[in-house]
């Protein structure tokens, strides 16, 4: 562990066995807590706007979006301010 | 009693005589509704429109006063970034212009605007293309009423910039030093918006 104020050596890919553990994940299924109220539930439970231009998924306790993706032509924008957490576990695996 | 002043002038690019679908758009005759989130329906006797300057307030109008204002009506095309445009449509409401002189401003104090909007959207502008006839607070359409799903009872008009830039249900614009991207600017959408040029997302 590196002392407090110190930089890391290691840069994100170290960490890459890691990230490509946490983003390969059924988001429908994912517990995700809402910043707005604090309420967790998948993914597949918030509500669904703007699909033409991407996603909004909105919290159906506070209507807070919690997940914003902008769909364009260099990719797929991913927004999370609106989630605390989301855990990315396969429930298949104990 | 209102004023109805005509000849909404948008600035008009060269572009071919008599061609008024930018590229890459269809017309409509349909008016599709697209939403980020469910519509508000925020009583008239509860609704206000604010107009501030960076964190002080410089105006603020009930409905009752808002009808007061001057009142122009515009006959525009509008062009949606999902690819449809609408030409010909009818609008009446407050111009820019007539609010920022309302508000007792003889010009506007900062270079930018956020419009901030029942719900939670929002989205930026520059000033200049607001003023000028370029850009109103719009409560009719086609002589009725503005339609909730339409964005009623007030929604931002700017014409000459992709749809979501005309915000529905706006209850607040906020001049601001500099630029800041909106709900959509944020997720990769275009932080101006020009049909003309296709600028639909950030990098266009
Ligand atoms: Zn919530």
């Amino acid at each position: 562990m590196s002392a407090e104020g110190e930089r890391s050596t290691l840069d994100g890919n170290a960490a890459g066995g890691l990230l490509r553990e946490v983003f390969a994940f059924d988001a429908t299924v994912a517990p995700t807590t809402c910043v707005g109220c604090g309420r967790t539930r998948p993914m597949a439970e918030l509500m669904l706007y703007a699909i033409e231009l991407g996603a909004i998924l909105r919290c159906p306790s506070c209507d807070q979006p919690v997940v914003r993706i902008g769909r364009t032509s260099r990719g797929l924008w991913l927004d999370l301010r609106g989630a605390t957490t989301v855990v990315a576990a396969d429930p298949a695996t104990p | 009693m209102t004023t109805t002043t005509r000849g909404f002038s948008g600035r008009r690019r060269a572009r071919p005589e008599g061609n008024r679908v930018p590229p890459g758009q269809f017309v409509t005759d349909d008016f599709p509704v697209l939403s980020a989130g469910p519509t508000p329906r925020t009583p008239l006797e509860k609704w206000t429109l604010a107009l501030q300057d960076g964190g002080s307030l410089a105006g603020r109008w009930t409905w009752e006063e808002f009808q007061s204002l001057p009142q122009t009506e515009i006959t525009v095309d509008i062009h949606c970034v999902t690819k449809w445009s609408k030409l010909g449509t009818k609008w009446k409401g407050v111009t820019i212009d007539h609010l920022i002189e309302a508000a007792g401003l003889d010009e506007p104090p900062e270079p930018y605007l956020m419009a901030y909007c029942d719900g939670g959207y929002t989205t930026n502008l520059p000033v200049e293309d607001l003023i000028g006839g370029k850009g109103m607070v719009a409560t009719h359409y086609d002589g009725e009423p503005l339609e909730p799903e339409h964005g009623g009872p007030a929604r931002l008009l700017v014409p000459h910039l992709y749809f979501w830039k005309s915000a529905k249900w706006v209850r607040r614009l906020r001049f601001m030093e500099h630029d800041e991207p909106g709900f959509w600017e944020s997720l990769g959408y275009h932080i101006y918006g020009d049909p003309w040029r296709e600028q639909r997302y950030d990098g266009d």
